[in-house]
């Protein structure tokens, strides 16, 4: 029963011994585990890690990216309170805003993908008891499951590797980082290389306790939100998603298929195709690929930003294309909106870059870094200056 | 190189796992030595020690305490911190500890109620701040409201007593202030409103506080929203009410004790969940009209000004107008509303008023007619021919003609007529008038007046020949039915509803003419009058009455107009010059009632509107524009056939009456 769920949290919050903190320990850590997938992943990326036989990894990677992230939405779900509820809700709105595009075509009659994959999801159309023994199951095996299939897997694709992805050689690093300076062609394996006993060991172990430090202080100082149990009559305003699903959900107030499909699968497939576009064999293992590389991830991340700040300005001071023409069918806003117009520029930009330094690596840095800024531009639009209706805030802080 | 690496993570492991078990220690301590609850709890025996008490009287409560209802799974904690409540009650004692006030305990099984069904809040909780609803003052509400939860029926006056006196005071106010006019509750009301039933429910995100000055709580919501609903809740049509404190405080407590039924129904009482199952309580007349009704039309009937207010209502306790008004146009009224307007339809099925409901209200509106002196009455009564003739050429003459000879009205100097019209007859004429066509009810006059005017038309008392009225005449309806569609529809309209002729298939005509009256009028005919002797047989002649019989009690499938005898391109004229001002150039209504509204057309014949210009409205800002008088202006006859043509023009559609609604089978 879904109150039983709610009442099952707040029994754990004040009758089981430590159940405060076992939640407020799991909730940070969740949270914790998604914030620091993406860190991850984008050191892989900026040190090129994804090449040389391992980009079998980095899609590994990828995968884990989004089970994390599935896992974690999943768990949203499970106290059944306000904010899991209407986060969820949201959330499995906009998977089924590919309805936006077929609605365009005139097929959603026949073929609506959209509510397919949403009652895939919840078991009905609606957020109800379905879908919390479903979004319970996936979250307490299913995912675990794949978790430690594609984890294992991982693990023993970087074992295989050799590890990290170092450069072959001290000069590559040295040069990379300071061309002036010459030490040598010596081999970096024998120069670096330390053994996993005891030092990788003792530094896994000092890493994994002052994670659980920071978590236990977290969980003694911060309790994990739990608002009303749930009530399908009365919405949130505003109804956010989990904060990593607010980047997605801000480009979807713009266009629901654009911004919560067209988007979103771009990324992916950018993602999933970097070890397979950058081919190059310098720079391995080296921050940024050099100083070069650095200069483009900063001038990326401002261009980026940029192009977010004059096209928000845009859209929160002059408002769109409908305020403007109101006669515009609407098959254009899929197009003609801020998310896109966004990527374009972004995919653009890359294209720019990688053919002025004729490198792809560099072209791929730009592609991440604006990807990496949007991602976390929009996402901060939606944690904080979005406020009830979804109106922009301007001032959220004071 | 590997132990400068080593040293570092050493330390940092040595660091991390410090700052872990201290925290891990903190969470302990506040987990296991001081909760909360474990305060509470110490304070309780300290204040019992400072009592001293003999031992056995005190229960010190350990551990955490909860309270479980199997049947609906719920659980509360509160008693772990209010240690007295189901225990040995020590008085003298603070909150949390004090007893539990009043008798609601003996009444309210701990085992079977716990805390929260009636005091809300989160009963699992064991934080102050998560658990107790009254510290919460935004999302506080009264302690009565809880009561009306399970024993609240709003139609049955015997659920409230002295125990919920704001439940009570609110609930008779609910009931004056006509709330269900635009709300429905539980089924039952108008359309215009937010449905009621659940507000009680309503938790704190579902009111939109963006227009609240003051404190941003439920209860305060409510108040500011009383105040000015319109800032409250922009595009809100509720008016602005002015109640006493006490009685807003009253209201509000009603308010938020409206709920539905969700915990196991053995909790409701009877009364209130027979609500819910469409089984509640009959609504009397009077009750529906306060209810319903009164939020508009006011206590009394007596409407809402058109100048003043956003939205005119017509007065319907006005005499003049229950004068003219047929019961038929009160219930298509009421059945119909008035599309475009603030009058909806009461019919069951919009309203979820029972048919008999709607009767008892059409009964009440129709209270407003002064009630005639009865028969025996104005028999006995002594009378003045001379006062006859006055009352005669102040009313009747402008349709009567000065000198009785017709008009608008019959021609009642007719001899043929006078050696028919028994008292009986012009009795019932005089007080009931002639529903739907122009001849109002003279109900208003008193018994010697009636006299009078009787003896003032038929010098001679004239008494009926006491013959039953449907004795012999049981002929063939449809044969009938036939003689008259060739005879006599020519003149007197294809219904019956009047033409050339009077209106003699009108329920209110068949009940006050004898069977004499009909068969000799059709044998003789009326001299000087288009009214021709009818040339048939004795038995068609049956056939004839019986057809015109059964049309007493037969509903139309809609409401005749009645026969349209002006000019619609002369009425136009005069009605810009004389009624447009206030009605509007195309009859919209500025400062009266709206003319050109379909449902106002289809409810109100033409008779109706002739006798409502000729008779003016009493009290309003409408005039008499038909009876003599020297200081203003007055139609002619023709005049206001003309405008009434004209304003018959603007009826497009006609709109069928659901004649399967009970409501006009037992009208009268």
């Amino acid at each position: 029963m879904a109150t039983d769920a709610y009442n099952s949290i707040l029994d754990i919050n004040n009758v089981v011994t430590g159940g405060r903190y076992l939640r407020n320990i799991h909730r940070w850590a969740a949270h914790g585990l998604v914030f620091f997938s993406i860190i991850h992943m984008s050191r892989i990326f900026y040190t090129a890690s994804y090449t040389r036989g391992r980009s079998m990894t980095w899609n590994i990677g990828i995968c884990l990216l989004f089970v994390t992230l599935f896992s974690s939405f999943s768990g949203y779900l499970l106290p059944w309170d306000q904010l899991g509820f209407w986060a969820v809700t949201i959330a499995s709105n906009i998977v089924s805003s590919t309805r936006e595009l077929t609605d365009a075509l005139l097929i959603t009659a026949y073929f609506d993908p959209g509510l397919i994959i949403k009652k895939l999801l919840l078991g009905g159309t609606d957020v109800e008891q379905n879908a919390l023994t479903r979004f319970y199951l996936l979250h307490i095996i299913f995912l675990p499951l794949i978790f430690i299939l594609l984890t294992g897997w991982h693990f023993w694709r970087i074992r295989k590797s050799g590890g990290l992805n170092l450069p072959d050689k001290v000069d590559d690093l040295v040069m990379a980082l300071d061309p002036a300076k010459k030490e040598g062609s010596k081999l970096i394996k024998n120069e670096y290389q330390l053994f996993s006993w005891p030092v990788a060991l003792w530094a896994e172990l000092s890493i994994f306790l002052s994670v659980l430090a920071i978590l236990s202080i977290f969980a003694f100082m911060i309790d994990a939100p739990l608002k009303e149990i749930a009530n399908p009559a009365i919405p949130e305003n505003p109804a956010k998603a989990p904060w990593y699903f607010l980047g997605v959900q801000e480009l979807v107030s713009y266009s629901s298929f654009g911004g919560g499909i067209l988007v979103p699968l771009l990324i992916t497939i950018a993602l999933f195709s970097f070890p397979y576009i950058d081919k190059e064999e310098k720079n391995i293992g080296i921050w940024f690929s050099g100083t070069r590389g650095l200069r483009v991830t900063l001038y990326s991340g401002l261009f980026a930003s940029g192009i977010i700040f004059i096209l928000s300005s845009v859209l929160v001071g002059l408002g769109w294309i409908r305020d403007w023409f109101p006669s515009v069918p609407s098959e254009l806003l899929i197009i003609l909106n801020p998310g896109i117009i966004t990527a374009i520029f972004f995919v653009l930009y890359s294209l720019i870059i990688a053919k002025r330094t004729n490198s792809i690596r560099l072209g791929a840095i730009a592609l991440y870094s604006c990807i990496l800024t949007g991602f976390a531009l929009f996402t901060a639009i939606g944690i904080w200056f979005r406020g009830p209706d979804w109106e922009f805030i301007i001032w959220p802080f004071f | 190189m590997e132990e400068k690496y080593l040293k570092l993570y050493k330390i940092l492991s040595i660091i991390s796992g410090l700052i872990f078990l201290i925290f891990a220690f903190l969470m302990m301590w506040e987990e296991i030595i001081t909760p909360e609850w474990k305060q509470y709890q110490n304070e309780y025996r300290e204040q019992l020690g400072r009592l001293n008490l003999p031992p056995d009287q005190i229960q010190p409560g350990s551990g955490i305490r909860q309270i479980e209802i199997k049947t609906i799974s719920h659980i509360d904690r509160c008693v772990t911190c209010h240690v007295t409540v189901g225990q040995v009650q020590v008085d003298s004692l603070p909150l949390p500890f004090s007893a539990h006030p009043g008798p609601a305990l003996e009444q309210h099984d701990l085992a079977t109620f716990a805390c929260t069904l009636c005091h809300n809040g989160s009963g699992r909780s064991l934080r102050r701040s998560e658990t107790c609803d009254r510290e919460n003052q935004y999302e506080w509400r009264p302690l009565e409201s809880q009561c009306a939860h399970c024993h609240l029926a709003i139609f049955d006056s015997t659920s409230v007593n002295q125990t919920m006196p704001a439940i009570s005071t609110g609930l008779k106010s609910f009931i004056q202030t006509g709330c269900l006019g635009c709300h429905k509750l539980r089924g039952v009301g108008g359309p215009y409103g937010p449905d009621l039933t659940s507000e009680g429910r309503k938790i704190l995100k579902g009111y939109n506080f963006k227009n609240i000055k003051g404190e941003k709580s439920i209860y305060n919501w409510h108040n500011e929203h009383f105040s000015d609903p319109a800032k409250t809740s922009p595009g809100s049509i509720m008016p602005k009410f002015t109640f006493a404190p006490p009685v807003q405080n009253a209201l509000i407590t009603l308010l938020l004790g409206f709920s539905e039924p969700s915990l196991s129904l053995h909790y409701y009482d009877l009364k209130v969940i027979k609500e819910f199952k469409n089984q509640r309580e009959i609504i009397g007349g009077e009750t529906a009209y306060q209810i319903f009704c009164s939020s508009c039309h006011g206590a009394s009937g007596t409407g809402r000004d058109y100048k003043t207010n956003l939205f005119g209502v017509p007065t319907i306790s006005n005499p003049d107008f229950q004068a003219v008004a047929s019961l038929d146009m009160i219930s298509f009224t009421i059945n119909e509303g008035r599309g475009g307007r603030y009058m909806p339809s009461w019919r069951s099925r919009h309203s979820g008023l029972r048919d008999s409901e709607l009767l008892m209200l059409i009964n009440h509106v129709r209270q407003w007619r002064k009630e005639a002196p009865s028969r025996q009455q104005v028999e006995s009564a002594t009378f003045n021919i001379v006062e006859g003739n006055n009352l005669y050429h102040q009313y009747c003459s402008t349709c009567h003609g000065e000198n009785r000879s017709g008009g608008i009205g019959p021609n009642l100097n007719n001899s043929s007529f006078l050696s028919l019209a028994t008292d009986r007859f012009l009795y019932k004429t005089l007080t009931k008038g002639r529903s739907n066509t122009a001849m109002p009810s003279w109900s208003r006059f008193e018994a010697s007046s009636l006299k009078s005017l009787i003896r003032f038309l038929q010098p001679n008392r004239k008494s009926s020949n006491n013959r039953p009225l449907d004795s012999d005449y049981s002929g063939n309806i449809n044969q009938g039915k036939l003689i008259f569609h060739y005879q006599c529809s020519r003149c007197h309209g294809s219904d019956g509803m009047g033409g050339i002729g009077p209106a003699i298939l009108n329920r209110d005509f068949l009940d006050a003419a004898e069977d004499e009256f009909i068969v000799k009028t059709i044998k003789q005919g009326r001299g000087r009058t288009p009214m021709f002797k009818v040339e048939q047989s004795d038995s068609e002649l049956i056939d004839l009455v019986a057809f015109m019989k059964s049309q007493r009690d037969s509903v139309p499938p809609y409401l005749n107009p009645g026969p349209s005898l002006g000019t619609p391109e002369l009425g136009k004229e005069l009605f810009q010059q004389f009624c447009a001002e206030c009605h509007g150039k195309n009859g919209e209504g500025i400062k009266a009632p709206a003319l050109n509204n379909q449902e106002f057309l289809n409810a109100a014949t033409n008779g109706y509107l002739l006798a409502t210009i000729t008779l003016g409205r009493a009290g309003t800002p409408m005039p008499v524009w038909g009876l003599p008088d020297r200081q203003r202006h007055v139609l002619t006859t023709r005049e206001r056939h003309n405008i009434v043509s004209y304003i018959r023009k603007w009826q497009t559609i006609t709109i069928r009456r659901e004649v399967s609604d009970p409501i006009y089978k037992l009208l009268e």
